[in-house]
């Protein structure tokens, strides 16, 4: 009884977990994936070609707030994220455009 | 290929001589060796934030320093290790990294998920750029929402790659956190093969079956969390780990260290991870060295003897917890708050926790399982599981509600709004508990196993001496511990 249970239980869940792996292999969910990587790689990429290399940055608040979360992740390996827009030397925006999948770096220079 | 190098060049060099001071040459020394490599990068990180300079640096010093003492500790024993169990330890080694093989498939699919994309990589970048860039990083006010205060284990690892590979490669931080869940799986299965000595080839061909089906199970459990570089199959197999070597196995130093090694590896991974680890090492110094609850006279011997079993206990807890309270330490010292505790709750704590309650029950499907199981064991096969000199069920049971306990308290207690919260994270933060569970149905099937089948399996003698388990975890008398040999490098602890 207690192996039946056992086996059964060990077997229902390994399956399952080998036929999630089988899943994930198709060519959707592997494009989709490739697609999802380079548009990170190109953020931050946009980020390192266009803002200087600890500048202060602020992360504008006309975009929905996971894409302004999503910037402030991006942002602050390469700049310095702050608050205050006037105490910022660039905003920054994640908008509509075709160089990241989809997606294009905004930035302007603040006075 | 970045990713295999760093993981064979950078941790498992690293570890290995360490690993094999500690168990010797067996299948669980290839698993615990990158193991003690990631922790000993999650060190050099806290360094980089205490001290200054890069991590790359500091971890060359922490790994030239844990070699040098593990080499000092091969060579006072004047006997190098020979290998465990010969053939059949190859072909259960050889069984384990079959099975790991199958759910690491999907690494092929480059699949990343969001927090290891942002989150993770991110922290990576900042440890990658220096104590300066670190620091000020992490105290950014405008990145508080991204979980700072997360332990150092998985991004040190990535910084490691990067150092390696270059920072062009971004995936490689997720790939080596998938190799390292299946280090932490490898280690359950080891544990698990350790459970019972196989007298026949058949009971050899169970073993080592069970083994590799533990290891489809916990990937199983995990799902794509496994492979697309989140840290929760991290913390959760490495605390499962913990639980196996430390309160199922037969007490004995070597295993004691695996345990430790793995709750290290757990308490750095995640803030979960070291509420788990810290209950599970509470239990762990419980089981082998339980304090003193009195003093067995009036005289100053007595008192000595009590004051010293609690401070024996005391250090067998916060020792091998001290890597990861250090971190939490750190992140309290330089301002930062957990994003989970920062603002007042919107919602009463009973909604909170009915809402809890029901998030999680939907993912804790096996608890009714285990405990069909636990019960016939307990009725029927309790006798064998003391001859097997196992830990009794309750450590385990104890370790999966303190677990439970910790991520129930902090979804009740935290701030961010429940039903968000519990629908983006319950299915990771329950894996542990399914994890654990999974793990027990495996172990009592094979003290099934050897009740049913006595010709199967060797009954368990040398350090065997003690009394069953039962008899010992109560009373404060299992405090004066004894040890007897039991092999070139192992010693097992036997009350006396």
């Amino acid at each position: 009884m207690l192996i039946a249970v056992a086996g059964v239980t060990l077997a229902v869940v390994a399956v399952l977990g080998v036929k999630a792996t089988v899943n994930e292999q198709s060519p959707d969910v592997v494009s989709n994936w490739a697609a999802f990587n380079a548009r990170q790689q190109c953020l931050r990429e946009a980020i390192t070609h266009v803002v200087p290399k600890g500048a202060t940055v602020s992360i504008s608040q006309q975009q929905n707030t996971f894409s302004s979360q999503e910037l402030g992740e991006l942002v602050i390996p390469w700049a310095r994220p702050v608050v205050d827009p006037d105490q910022a030397e660039f905003s920054l925006q994640i908008v509509s455009g075709t160089e990241c999948e989809g997606s294009s770096l905004s930035v302007h220079a603040l006075p | 290929m970045n990713a295999a190098l760093t993981f064979v060049f950078g941790l498992c060099l690293a570890g290995c001589v360490p690993a094999v001071a500690a168990i010797g040459l067996s299948p669980a020394t290839f698993f615990l060796a990158p193991f003690i490599g990631a922790a000993s990068a999650a060190v050099a990180v806290e360094l980089e934030v205490g001290i200054g300079g890069t991590m790359v640096p500091w971890f060359v010093v922490v790994a030239v320093v844990v070699n040098v003492l593990s080499f000092g500790i091969l060579l006072r024993r004047r006997s190098f290790p020979t290998w465990e169990g010969g053939g059949w330890s190859l072909l259960l080694f050889a069984g384990v990294l079959g099975a790991l093989a199958v759910p690491l498939i999907g690494l092929r699919t480059h699949e990343v998920g969001y927090d290891p994309a942002v989150i993770w990589t991110t922290h990576t970048l900042l440890i990658s750029s220096g104590h300066q860039t670190l620091v000020s990083g992490l105290q950014n006010p405008v990145y508080a929402y991204s979980s700072p205060s997360y332990p150092p284990l998985v991004p040190a690892v990535g910084a490691l790659g990067y150092a390696f590979a270059g920072r062009s490669v971004l995936v490689l931080g997720p790939e080596l956190t998938a190799l390292l869940n299946a280090a932490a799986v490898g280690l359950i299965a080891t544990g698990i093969a350790k459970v019972s000595r196989p007298a026949t080839r058949r009971g050899h061909a169970v073993t080592i079956a069970l083994s590799a089906l533990i290891c489809l199970v916990c990937f199983g459990v995990g799902g794509d969390f496994g492979v697309n570089g989140y840290t929760d199959v991290l913390w959760s197999a490495a605390a499962v780990g913990a639980v196996v070597w430390g309160l199922v196995l037969p007490r004995s130093r070597s295993n004691l260290q695996v345990a430790w090694s793995c709750a290290i590896v757990a308490s750095l991974t995640k803030d979960e991870g070291l509420l788990a680890a810290v209950a599970v090492l509470l239990l762990i110094a419980l089981r082998f060295r339980s304090p003193l609850l009195r003093a067995g006279s009036g005289d100053a011997a007595a008192r000595r003897e009590l004051v010293s079993s609690w401070a024996t206990w005391v250090c067998m807890v916060v020792g091998p917890a001290l890597p990861g309270l250090i971190w939490a330490i750190q992140i309290r010292t330089l301002g930062i708050k957990s994003y989970f505790f920062g603002t007042p709750q919107s919602e009463s704590l009973s909604l909170r926790a009915s809402a809890t309650v029901a998030a999680m029950s939907h993912y804790l499907a096996v608890v009714p399982a285990a405990l069909l199981v636990i019960l016939i064991g307990c009725a029927w096969f309790r006798g064998t599981r003391r001859t097997m000199q196992l830990g009794h069920p309750g450590w385990l049971w104890a370790a999966w509600a303190g677990g439970v306990g910790c991520i129930f308290a902090t979804y009740v207690f935290g701030s961010p709004e429940i039903h968000w919260w519990l629908s983006t994270s319950v299915d990771r933060t329950t894996i542990f508990a399914r994890m654990l569970l999974l793990t027990d149905i495996a172990i009592w099937t094979l003290v099934a196993l050897n009740g049913l089948k006595p010709g199967l399996f060797e009954e368990r003698v040398g350090g065997g001496t003690g009394p069953p388990e039962a008899a010992v975890t109560p009373g404060p008398a299992a405090a004066t511990v004894g040890r007897q040999d039991r092999g070139a490098d192992e010693r097992a602890w036997t009350v006396s």
